[in-house]
């Protein structure tokens, strides 16, 4: 068994920061336990993670993620969990060296019943030392036999557990259910403008993601919140931005980015009243988002993360229905002929015996009147050169205007449009000959 | 000054070749299109006018297949069915209904250097507005084509193309006039 321990030196007791970084640790393995009292410490089973890091590569890797969630700690790997703890907090490489108070850890690494459990011990530990017994080394040196009756059973347990490498039942432990991440402000640090605010979120986002990353997960839905301070003329004191992603994200730029661009444009209609004393983040969605080993040469995923980012982005100002990409169908009528998606979809072959397309076509066809040869809309009239047509293309049936003959006209100015007189308005609701109605759909630009 | 620049390490002899060094126009890389001999220019923008300017920049995407385009345009009218009959396919275009934030999805478009053409179909006088994007194509060394109705008389555009639709017989044909090249 190989155990990382990662004391924390700087962490004041907040059993609550201390399981947000665990959670991010879970990106190392599944196995984590947590020593919340005292000298708080987050213990991680590696020993079947030798294919996957180096234990200097997996310390470095840590201290990484302690400097980025802004605690300060100490590592040490061994091969309990006891042992690991006991040279991360007296500062030793060996097991050899460690002062003989390290017994108490042995013993009760947890710190359950400490008052119970531990004052024997730490009589024991006196008397040790008053006999110039004051490191592991020579406290294995003594006879076994004579342990119990001269220093106790916790002592002779204590040496057990030294020397056979004990297996101690590790606590359960889950993450929490919630992932919120909050700062409180100085009453003195006014903050009223949006660079500010970003510098903060950034450093939410960043262990937000991390801790997401533990789980492999990527955010699809979260919400942002500025609590203002509560005077009297402030109508919302506390501010609430909801993001729903395009894309699931799980990087902290991209993400950064896309929280600037709504609360840059929330902030402009709807300027801060208060000073802001808290800021939180909370992650309200997640998905499944494995983590994948990138292209050693290419940037593939790297392209279609930032394509993901612009697109969310995008789509987060204009609207999800306004940023896409076209897919053909198979339908005869234009405005049906295609559709919008949010993921490129393999360009499919269709079938090129059909007339040309124009490459314009209006939401809404526009009625134009034809007098002679002339086509006019709105004051504005064109003389035709020349008329191809006409092209029937029929819908369902149950459409106001299932039939319309198509013509592509081409005026003597240059346009080229394509006109369609409505089949029905052309025949008359009672088979005779009714007024023709052309109407404007697309243009060949 | 003459015994000093017949020092300098390129062997510029006199005040003139060092003018005419400094002057060096530094030409823009362009990609070939058929259309138009000298190409059109990356990390510029090309402005396209007339009659055709849709089908001159298909021309230049079915020419070129590797590209990734985003098309902006203020008030979306574009047939995607109309390029897929052109042989554009349409998984590499991401079009953008952009209405009144047309230029911010442009240089968003821009910043997230994902497209090697950005496309935008709009009506402009401000030459701020112009300026970023000309700034933002420049960094991303990106084709930026700017569809209007008229030709603009704006100096951050560094193309200014004219097209006309002419008719040969029984084929259509496009004609392209350069109205302004800073190359």
């Amino acid at each position: 068994m190989r155990v990382a321990c990662i004391l924390f030196t700087s962490v004041s007791n907040k059993p609550i920061e201390i399981e947000k970084i665990a959670e991010a640790c879970l990106r190392f393995s599944p196995q984590i336990a947590l020593r919340t009292v005292a000298e708080p410490a987050i213990f991680i089973e590696i020993s079947k993670c030798k294919t996957l890091y180096t234990e200097k590569g997996l310390a470095l890797r840590i201290q990484s993620l302690l400097s980025r969630f802004g605690v300060q700690g100490r590592i040490a790997i061994a091969n309990d969990l006891s042992t690991a703890l006991a040279l991360a907090k007296y500062r030793k490489n060996f097991r050899e060296d460690l002062p003989i108070e390290a017994l108490e850890l042995y013993s009760n690494p947890f710190q359950e019943n400490a008052m119970k459990t531990n004052a024997p011990l730490k009589l024991t530990t006196l008397i040790l030392k008053r006999l110039g017994i004051i490191n592991f080394k020579k406290l294995c040196a003594l006879p076994r036999s004579s342990l119990p009756s001269r220093f106790g059973k916790e002592t002779l347990f204590a040496l057990h557990c030294i020397e056979s490498n004990h297996t101690l039942h590790w606590p359960e432990w889950t993450p929490p259910e919630k992932m919120l991440e909050g700062q409180d402000l100085d009453e003195s640090y006014t903050l009223d403008t949006l660079e500010p605010i970003l510098f903060l979120l950034k450093r939410l986002i960043d262990k937000s993601i991390l801790r997401l990353k533990g789980r492999s997960q990527l955010v699809t839905d979260l919400s942002v919140r500025i609590y203002q301070e509560k005077y009297s003329y402030v109508k919302e004191p506390v501010r609430t931005y909801s993001l729903s992603l395009a894309f699931p994200q799980g990087s902290t730029l991209h993400l950064l980015s896309i929280i600037n661009e709504r609360l840059n444009s929330a902030l402009q209609k709807e300027h801060l009243e208060a000073p802001v004393h808290r800021i939180e983040i909370e992650i309200l969605k997640t998905v499944r988002g494995n983590a994948k080993q990138l292209h050693f040469f290419s940037k593939r995923e790297e392209d279609q993360e930032n394509l993901q980012s612009t697109l969310s982005r995008l789509a987060n100002k204009l609207g999800f229905e306004r940023v896409f990409f076209a897919t053909p169908l198979e339908n005869y009528l234009p405005e049906k002929s295609w559709k919008k998606t949010m993921i490129a979809a393999e360009a499919k072959e269709i079938e090129q015996s059909l007339p040309e397309r124009p490459l314009r076509i209006l939401k809404t066809p526009i009625q134009v009147r034809k007098f002679d040869q002339y086509f006019i809309l709105q004051h504005k009239r064109w003389k035709v050169s020349e008329i191809k047509g006409p092209e029937r293309l029929t819908g369902e049936w149950w459409l106001d205007d299932p039939e319309r003959d198509y013509f592509r006209v081409k005026m003597e100015s240059g346009e080229d449009f394509w006109i369609y007189q409505s089949a029905r308005a052309a025949t008359g609701t009672d088979g005779a000959a009714g007024t023709p109605e052309y109407y404007l759909h697309g243009m060949f630009d | 000054m003459k015994a000093a620049l017949s020092t300098t390490p390129r062997g510029v002899k006199t005040l003139d070749e060092l003018r005419s060094l400094l002057h060096t126009k530094i030409r823009k890389e362009a990609v070939g299109f058929s259309l138009l001999p000298s190409g059109i220019p990356k990390g510029a923008i090309t402005s396209i006018s007339g009659v055709g300017k849709t089908e001159f920049v298909l021309q230049l995407l079915s020419e070129q297949p590797d590209l990734k385009v985003a098309w902006i345009e203020d008030s979306f009218s574009i047939f995607p069915f109309g390029f897929v009959q052109r042989k554009i396919k349409l998984d590499r275009i991401l079009f953008v209904d952009a209405g009144k934030d047309l230029f911010w999805a442009t240089l968003e478009a821009l910043r997230s250097q994902t497209f090697t053409v950005v496309v935008f179909y709009g009506e402009t006088s401000d030459l701020s507005l112009l300026r970023r994007v000309q700034l933002e194509t420049e960094k991303s060394n990106a084709m930026t084509l700017w569809l209007s109705p008229e030709p603009p008389a704006l100096w951050p555009v560094s193309l200014q193309l004219q097209v006309q639709k002419r008719r040969n017989g029984l084929i259509n044909s496009l004609e392209v006039q350069i109205l302004k090249s800073k190359q």
